[in-house]
C-alpha cells in the first residue's frame, strides 16, 4: 500500500486502534482483553481465558497482535505469546486461522478475532464429557451487546485435524481426556519456563 | 483452515433477532417527539470500518450496508471483493451507490461534528504531548466518552432526537430505515455500558489468573501472567483540601508513572474548566499523587514510580489500586 507514509492515514489508524481500545474497555468481552504493549498503540497483547466445560478450562493465555500501517484493510499478525498446545497452533505461535488470512474484513476487529481464536480453542469436540458445551450460552450475549457485527455464533469452528500445525494435539484431539492431561503437563511446563525466566 | 465466519457464513444470510422482529413504524404527522438513545443511533450513523460517523455515504446495492466512500473504496481495493460487513460479493464500485440523503440525515443530526472533531484533536494533542501515546489514547477513552455526552447535554440535546417530526428535511422520513431502527430499538434499557455510557465505569476486577483447576500447585501457576494494565480509582486525599473532588477510575499500563497520571488529570482538569469558559491561562491547577500506607497515613508518590512498583510496593491487592491526589493552583506567570 502506497498510502502508509501520508499522515492522514495513520492518523485514521491511530483513531480506529483508540476507538477500538475504548470499546474494550468501556464495553468488556467475557474471557477476553487486550491492550496496548508498553508506549506504542501498534502492538497490543490480548489475553484469552480458556472456555469453561472445555479441555483449556481454568488456562489463561496471552497473544501478541502487531498492527501494519494499513489496519484495517490488512489484519494484524496475531501470535501466541504463552505457548498454546492446540492442532491449529504451532510451537512458535503461529494461529492457522481463515480470518486472519484470507478471509479477513475490515470490519473484523480486536475484540472479534480473540472471540474467535477462543471459539477455536473451544472447537465443538472439545467438551469435556458430561459437560454441555457453554459457548452456546454466550453468543445470545454476544450480539445483543455487540451491535455493530451481525455475527453468527452459532457455530464454533472446528480444529482442523487433517492439516494441523500440531501433529501431536491433532493425535490426541478425539480423546479429549486425554488431550487435558497433556495440555496441562504442557502448560504447566511451558508456563513455569516463563516465570522462571521472568524472576 | 476454515474458521466459523464471524461475518456470519457466505451463504446464509441470518437477520438478527432485531431484523426479526421490527415492525414498520408509524409515520408521525404531529409533533411528537421521541427520544432515541445516543448509543442506538451512534451506531446506525457509524462506519464500521472506520468506527467514526460516515463521511460521504457509500451503500451497497445488494444487502444495502454503509460505509464511508474512502473506507469502502480502500478495502475493495486492498482486500476480498466482498461486503466488509455480510461478505456478499462486490464486482466492483459500482455495486455501490452514494447516499446523499443519508449524509444529510447525518448533517441534521450531527450539526456541531466538526466542532466535535477539533475538541477530539486538541484533546489528544494535548494529551500526547504530555504522555506517551498508548498512555494517552488508553486514559483518553473516558474522557471521549464523557466529552460528547457532556457536549450533548450542555446543548440541551440537540441531536436526532426529533426525529420524525414535521419539520425534519424529506431525508429523514425517507431514509426510514435509520431513522426507524433507533426508535425501535429504544426501550429506555439500553445502557449496559456502551461506549457512549456518560458515567465511568467502575473497574473491573483484574482478571487472567492462572489457575488450573486439575492442579494441586496453585502458586506456580498464580504469578504466571504478567498483566500489564492497571485498574485505578484515585481519590480526593481526605485531609487535604484540593480544587478538584472527582473519583476518577481508569485502566492503564502498568508501566505509567505517577508523574503522567499527574499529567493526566492536570490536562484533565484544564478541558473540564475550559469547557465550562473558567479557564485562565496563567493559572494552572498541578496534582499531587499519594497512596495509603496505613490507616490514615498517605504517602506522596515520586514522579517516576510506576503503577506496577506502586502496586509491588504498596497496593499489594488483587483489586484495583487506590491512589489519593491533592490538586492545587500554582500560578505560571504573573497574574493580572
Ligand atoms: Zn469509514
Ligand atoms: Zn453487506
Amino acid at each position: 500500500m502506497s498510502t502508509e507514509s501520508k499522515p492522514r492515514a495513520s492518523q485514521a489508524l491511530a483513531k480506529r486502534l483508540q476507538d477500538e481500545l475504548m470499546a474494550l474497555t468501556m464495553n468488556p468481552e467475557v474471557g477476553v482483553s487486550a491492550f496496548p504493549d508498553g508506549d506504542t498503540l501498534y502492538r497490543w497483547v490480548g489475553t484469552i481465558e480458556g472456555p469453561i466445560n472445555t479441555a483449556y478450562d481454568g488456562l489463561t493465555y496471552k497473544l501478541t497482535f502487531v498492527f501494519p500501517s494499513d489496519y484495517p484493510f490488512k489484519p494484524p499478525t496475531v501470535m501466541f505469546r504463552t505457548p498454546c498446545f492446540h492442532p491449529n497452533v504451532s510451537k512458535t505461535g503461529g494461529i492457522c486461522l481463515d480470518i486472519l488470512s484470507s478471509k479477513w474484513s475490515a470490519m473484523l476487529d480486536i475484540r472479534t478475532i480473540l472471540i474467535s481464536i477462543r471459539s477455536l480453542l473451544a472447537g465443538e469436540n472439545s467438551q469435556l464429557s458430561g459437560g454441555i458445551f457453554t459457548l452456546n450460552d454466550e453468543p445470545a450475549n454476544l450480539e445483543s451487546k455487540n451491535t455493530r457485527n451481525p455475527i453468527t455464533f452459532s457455530n464454533s469452528p472446528d480444529p482442523n485435524i487433517n492439516s494441523p500445525l500440531n501433529t501431536t494435539a491433532a493425535t490426541l484431539w478425539a480423546d479429549q481426556k486425554e488431550f487435558r492431561k497433556v495440555l496441562l503437563e504442557e502448560y504447566n511446563r511451558d508456563v513455569r519456563k516463563v516465570t522462571d525466566g521472568n524472576s | 483452515m476454515t474458521a466459523m465466519d464471524p461475518l456470519g457464513a457466505a451463504r446464509t444470510w441470518d437477520l438478527s433477532l432485531y431484523e426479526m422482529n421490527r415492525t414498520p413504524q408509524e409515520v408521525c404527522t404531529d409533533s411528537t417527539e421521541i427520544a432515541v438513545s445516543q448509543r442506538s443511533l451512534h451506531s446506525e450513523l457509524m462506519c464500521p470500518i472506520c468506527l467514526d460517523i460516515l463521511k460521504t455515504t457509500m451503500t451497497t446495492k445488494e444487502c444495502l450496508h454503509r460505509f464511508c466512500q474512502d473506507c469502502i473504496i480502500t478495502a475493495l481495493r486492498s482486500g476480498n471483493k466482498e461486503c466488509p460487513t455480510c461478505r456478499k460479493k462486490l464486482v466492483s464500485k459500482r455495486s455501490l451507490r452514494a447516499d446523499p440523503n443519508f449524509d444529510a440525515l447525518i448533517a441534521k443530526i450531527y450539526p456541531s461534528r466538526d466542532e466535535y472533531e477539533h475538541y477530539q484533536e486538541r484533546v489528544l494533542a494535548k494529551l500526547n504531548k504530555t504522555c506517551g501515546q498508548a498512555f494517552a489514547s488508553s486514559i483518553e477513552e473516558g474522557l471521549k466518552a464523557q466529552a460528547l455526552s457532556r457536549k450533548m447535554t450542555n446543548r440541551k440535546r440537540p441531536t436526532g432526537e426529533r426525529l420524525g417530526e414535521g419539520d425534519e428535511p424529506s431525508a429523514s422520513s425517507q431514509t426510514s430505515q435509520a431513522a426507524n431502527s433507533p426508535q425501535n430499538q429504544n426501550d429506555g434499557s439500553v445502557s449496559d455500558g456502551s461506549s457512549r455510557s456518560s458515567t465511568p465505569q467502575p473497574p473491573l476486577r483484574k482478571k487472567g489468573r492462572a489457575v488450573a483447576p486439575d492442579d494441586t500447585d496453585e502458586s506456580s501457576t498464580d504469578n504466571v501472567v504478567t498483566v500489564n494494565e492497571v485498574e485505578l480509582v484515585a481519590k480526593p486525599h481526605p485531609h487535604e483540601a484540593s480544587q478538584d473532588s472527582q473519583i476518577r477510575y481508569m485502566k492503564t499500563t502498568a508501566n505509567a508513572t505517577a508523574e503522567h497520571l499527574a499529567a493526566y488529570f492536570a490536562t484533565r482538569f484544564d478541558i473540564d474548566w475550559s469547557e465550562r469558559g473558567q479557564s485562565s491561562d496563567s493559572e494552572k491547577v498541578s496534582y499531587t499523587l499519594y497512596v495509603s500506607t496505613g490507616p490514615q497515613s498517605y504517602l506522596a508518590l515520586p514522579g517516576n514510580i510506576t503503577l506496577e512498583q506502586i502496586n509491588d510496593k504498596y497496593w499489594k491487592q488483587n483489586r484495583p489500586l487506590e491512589l489519593f491526589y491533592v490538586a492545587k493552583r500554582v500560578r505560571e506567570d504573573d497574574p493580572k
